[in-house]
């Protein structure tokens, strides 16, 4: 068997050429998936503030209409001030908002000129969902001092063409708070 | 049939030929971005005492002014003592500061004498940007033991030549807002 000896060098046309360590390590930059779609514009968030009005209210609406990447949605920033309020995170689930109000993500690059490619919205009452299945719910507690901060770490994942909901199990009677971040992926 | 190979060195750095383990494992060294930028001394910290002294003021003031390089910003540590404040946190601001303070980001890497490429300023008052599109809102809490920690997975990114304020949106608070923002520089893509 022949070994041959090779460099690592950049195929797009740069000529930068990989660095090993004195320990035979090679050096990579592993990125983490939501810092690396956001180099490429990938990355957006949601703020807005919704005060549900109900209990089981689907109160804020996202659906991928990317044809070909996945949403992620790796972390939610979020706080009530009247009622402790579960919101469950709802996946899968169809049908048409009734009377949601249009939200637009904004880019986390700033310069990048993009756009996610989302149907966004909120209603302060019911925006009456059918099906989904919860993958998680997050218990608001309205003492809590400070910002709720919920991350995932796998990311919540959305395909093409598949919506998801936030569903408040007891009404708020105040406003819930909610920054919500994600990023597109290419699907596997 | 596959022809193996080893992978060498491809600087002048002196780096050996690329182990792989007993259990069949190339070795790397997998350098976080942030990481990464900090050992070439492209890391920083803005430390940051303001008083917006009013509602809808901006407070701070960060530009990118490294002409090819990404501004990341990865992390930001807030606290207030007086009043419960929301802080927006405005992307694409622009026009020019007004009664602005400079503040000098310090380098994370005590080894480095690099300075950040940035205009950062602050001011007790208004600095009157203008535009921009709210991307964060920090919900400061006046009774929070500590600082509160925001981090960004994906980071917040200022392409070079683009500007953000914060802004006190609803609350005066009375008192001085202490900020912490680490941010990082990358080559664009």
């Amino acid at each position: 068997m022949s070994y041959e000896s090779v460099r690592v060098t950049d195929a797009t046309g740069k000529n930068y050429g990989a660095k090993t360590t004195d320990t035979g390590q090679l050096v990579v930059q592993a990125r983490q998936s939501a810092r690396d779609a956001n180099a490429l514009g990938n990355a957006y968030s949601v703020v807005t503030e919704i005060d549900s009005n109900a209990a089981d209210g689907d109160f804020f609406y996202m659906r991928n209409t990317n044809a070909v990447m996945d949403l992620v949605i790796h972390k939610i920033r979020i706080q009530t001030g009247s009622v402790d309020t579960p919101v469950d995170i709802k996946v899968g689930c169809t049908g048409t908002p009734t009377s949601g109000t249009a939200i637009i993500p904004t880019t986390l690059k700033c310069g990048s000129g993009k756009q996610a490619d989302v149907d966004c919205q909120y209603r302060i009452a019911d925006m009456a969902l059918t099906g989904g299945f919860v993958v998680d719910t997050l218990y608001v507690d309205k003492d809590f001092v400070g910002t709720q901060a919920f991350e995932w770490p796998a990311g919540i994942i959305v395909p093409p063409n598949t919506a998801m909901l936030l569903n408040s199990s007891a009404d708020p009677t105040a406003d819930i708070e909610i920054v919500l971040f994600f990023h597109f992926r290419p699907a596997e | 049939m596959n022809e193996s190979v080893y992978i060498q060195d491809a600087t002048a750095s002196g780096g050996s030929g690329v182990k792989v383990t007993a259990a069949n494992q190339m070795l790397v060294r997998a350098r976080h971005s942030a990481a990464d930028a900090n050992a070439l001394g492209n890391a920083y910290c803005a430390v940051i005492e303001a008083d917006p002294n009013g509602t809808d003021q901006d407070f701070i003031y960060l530009k990118n002014t490294h002409s090819t390089m990404d501004l990341c910003i990865y992390k930001i540590r807030m606290s207030t003592g007086t009043a419960d404040i929301d802080v927006d946190i405005k992307l694409g601001v622009t026009g020019s500061t007004t009664s602005g303070t400079a503040v000098l980001p310090t380098n994370m890497n005590a080894g480095s004498t690099n300075a950040a490429d940035c205009t950062c300023e602050y001011r007790d008052e208004d600095l009157a940007l203008t535009g921009g599109t709210v991307t964060d809102t920090l919900y400061i809490d006046k009774d929070f033991i500590g600082e509160q920690e925001f981090d960004y997975p994906s980071d917040i990114i200022l392409t070079p030549n683009m500007a953000l304020v914060f802004n006190c949106v609803a609350v005066d608070p009375t008192a001085d807002i202490n900020t912490e923002i680490f941010f990082y520089f990358r080559p664009g893509e």
